[in-house]
């Protein structure tokens, strides 16, 4: 065999065959040893997957368990288009049930693309839809979608969750942390068809589940509540309008509702100023419902009594300036009680100029104006009271009868909410409970202070029952029960410090039944279409309001 | 020593096929909570579903649809007096 080879080549070959071994000895050593890590990292790299495990948003329930916001795993629609036999018929089966033209997804599937959304949480049907076409090359994937059973309905109170998961105004941003939870980690080998190995590593830290949140919310009074103002809203043409419904017992939201308002659904194409929730981040001059106030400071101080008289001239002189009754009237002899079933102006002057500049304004702050009330909802107004040293004399005058003074509705339904519970100013809430894995945390009605007594409380319910029975906001009675409240027409100042021309803010604040407060309720019309009648409104969509918040909470009638 | 060899060769034989059965019944596991899981979604879903169709303003919208209108007066039964006259 070896004759024809002569020994030089013999130990050429011999020679080769040796340094090859050796380098690739020295290879496979290097491998197993320096290099051993990064083989094994290449390696565990294909077997294992690491993957974030997100938590569950909390659910929002009303206080009755009803959702009002859920998060649901909704599909997904991807394609890899290399493994689509024919993009234009794909496309036109897609198109109606994507509701996209069939043009479009076309130009989708044939960009080059390897891999593509073409729709993303789809709404199930739709999914069903798609899957029943067992098209290939195409598949889903699970995503997040936060869910409002309810549509619009208390959209600025609930607010939205956005695209990258995060919660966006209303309780869904104050409250985006505790809803949130916080993301797990699952660490696992899989095998080649992407299936978990049973004997495989596995390391698990499970996700927490974001907590759901109990608001005081009552889904049925906020129907009501986004009902009646949708109503007044369309009759009055008003720009703008909120509805406030509190517990006065705790301070607890009941309904509240902002207009203009938007569909969460459709966060994308809604105006900026329907964002807003009007009733807590809005501040207006509220004219003659501070007149209750402003009575119950002069009962409170002992200044004046329900049977105080003075004489009604139409006008009262203060500070050098006239403040006169609405349309020029002149009442004669008017007792105190009857300045609030009027809604005298002048008379509102006469007790506020008894009471005096500092007690007014010390009274205004214990009820809370020209502060927050420390909802737990983000972006709330704080209202503008100058402070009493920028006062001019004029000012105790106009403030008396509510204006010269800013406020939002929610600050105007707390104060009323202390006249009609006995005189305790709280702190209003929307979270009535958290649940999560520890159980459940109720809040606690946090009392703020008393500005007035129980006596004097007691006092000025009687005074507003009268307002209602015998007074201007007689359109608020309702048959069978005891209503308080008195009506506001406020001038909206413009920004070089005048009042804008024949252009007013309606309102109404009132509470039923008056000897056992149930709920307090103010609505606020912005720039009505029958200006100066605008109450009317405000007291229709009041009486509409209170006849479904008594029925739905069993209230028995306490008048024949 | 052909005892010893039956007994290591019955040993392999048993740890492939606890091995073995282990691997189906992890694939089992996971093929039952994607079972789980969808049931879930599917049940979530229904919540939804459930309390869009028990929204108040939904039923209000369908009752007027219908041609149903709002009680004029509230009807009260007072309990204590017709439990008095019994």
């Amino acid at each position: 065999m070896t004759e024809g080879i002569s020994p030089t080549r013999l130990r050429v070959l011999f020679a080769l065959f040796s340094v090859a071994t050796l380098l690739l000895s020295l290879r496979v050593g290097y491998w197993q040893t320096i290099g051993r890590s990064v083989l094994l990292e290449a390696a565990t790299d294909q077997l294992r997957s690491d993957l974030v495990v997100e938590a569950q948003r909390g659910v929002i329930r009303d206080r009755t368990g009803r959702v009002l916001a859920t998060t649901v795993d909704l599909r997904s629609l991807y394609a890899i288009p290399e493994r689509i036999p024919d993009h234009a018929d794909a496309a036109a089966k897609l198109a109606p049930i994507l509701q996209a033209p069939a043009a479009t997804i076309r130009a989708a599937l044939d960009s080059g693309a390897e891999w593509l959304y073409l729709k993303r949480r789809l709404p199930e049907p739709a999914a069903r839809a798609v899957e029943a076409l067992a098209i290939p090359g195409l598949g889903f994937e699970p995503e997040p979608k936060r869910l409002y059973p309810n549509d619009a309905l208390a959209a600025q109170l609930l607010g939205f969750v956005n695209d990258d998961g995060l919660g966006q105004y209303g309780i869904e941003g104050a409250y985006d942390k505790v809803l949130r939870g916080v993301p797990g980690r699952l660490v696992v080998e899989r095998d080649g068809k992407d299936r978990e190995l049973a004997l495989g590593l596995r390391t698990v830290v499970p996700p927490k589940n974001g907590a759901d949140l109990v608001l005081t919310i009552d889904l049925a009074v906020q129907t009501a509540v986004e009902r009646e103002l949708r109503r007044a809203i369309e009759r009055e043409k008003a720009v703008s309008g909120s509805i406030i419904v509190v517990d006065p017992r705790d301070g607890a939201i009941r309904a509240l509702a902002s207009w203009p308002t938007f569909d969460p659904a459709r966060v994308a194409s809604a105006d900026p100023e329907a964002l807003r929730n009007r009733a807590v981040s809005w501040t207006f001059e509220p004219g003659s419902t501070m007149k209750a106030v402003t009575i119950a400071a002069g009962i409170d101080k002992h200044v004046v009594t329900p049977t105080t008289t003075y004489d009604d001239k139409g006008c009262a002189v203060i500070g050098g300036r006239r403040l006169c009754n609405a349309q020029g009237k002149v009442y004669g002899t008017t007792t105190v009680t009857q300045i609030l079933e009027r809604s005298a102006n002048a008379g509102a002057v006469f007790v506020a100029s008894k009471l005096g500049q500092d007690p007014l304004y010390q009274y205004l702050r214990a009820f809370g104006f020209g502060a927050a009330t420390g909802i737990d909802l983000a972006a709330e107004a704080s209202g503008a009271m100058r402070p009493l040293a920028e006062w001019y004399p004029v000012d105790v005058g106009t403030v008396a009868y509510g204006q010269g003074i800013a406020v939002t509705p929610l600050q105007l339904a707390m104060a009323y909410a202390a006249i009609a519970n006995g005189g305790t100013l709280y702190r209003p809430y929307v979270v009535a409970a958290t649940r999560d894995a520890d159980g459940e945390h109720r809040t606690a009605p946090a009392v703020v202070r008393s500005p007035i007594t129980a006596g004097t409380a007691d006092t000025l319910r009687t005074m507003l029952v009268s307002a209602v029975d015998k007074g201007i906001a007689h359109g608020a009675s309702v048959a069978g029960y005891s209503v308080a409240g008195k009506t506001g027409t406020a001038q909206i100042p413009s920004d070089d410090g005048r009042y804008v021309d024949d252009a007013y803010i309606s309102s109404f604040a009132g509470f039923a039944p008056a000897n056992d407060p149930q709920f307090v309720a103010v609505i606020v019309l912005e720039r009505p279409q029958s200006k100066l009648r605008g109450t009317v409104t405000a007291m229709s969509a009041f009486h509409d309001l209170a006849v479904d918040v008594l029925r739905n909470a069993r209230v028995q009638p306490d008048r024949p | 020593m052909s005892a010893a060899i039956c007994a290591v060769f019955l040993l392999v034989v048993l740890y492939l096929s606890q091995a073995t059965a282990v691997a189906t019944h992890g694939y089992e596991t996971q093929r039952l909570e994607r079972v789980r899981d969808e049931l879930r979604r599917q049940n979530a879903l229904l919540e939804v579903e459930s309390a869009r169709l028990d929204s108040p303003a939904r039923i209000e919208a369908e009752a007027k649809r219908l041609g149903l209108v709002r009680a004029a007066s509230i009807a009260v039964v007072q309990a204590e007096p017709i439990a008095a006259k019994r």
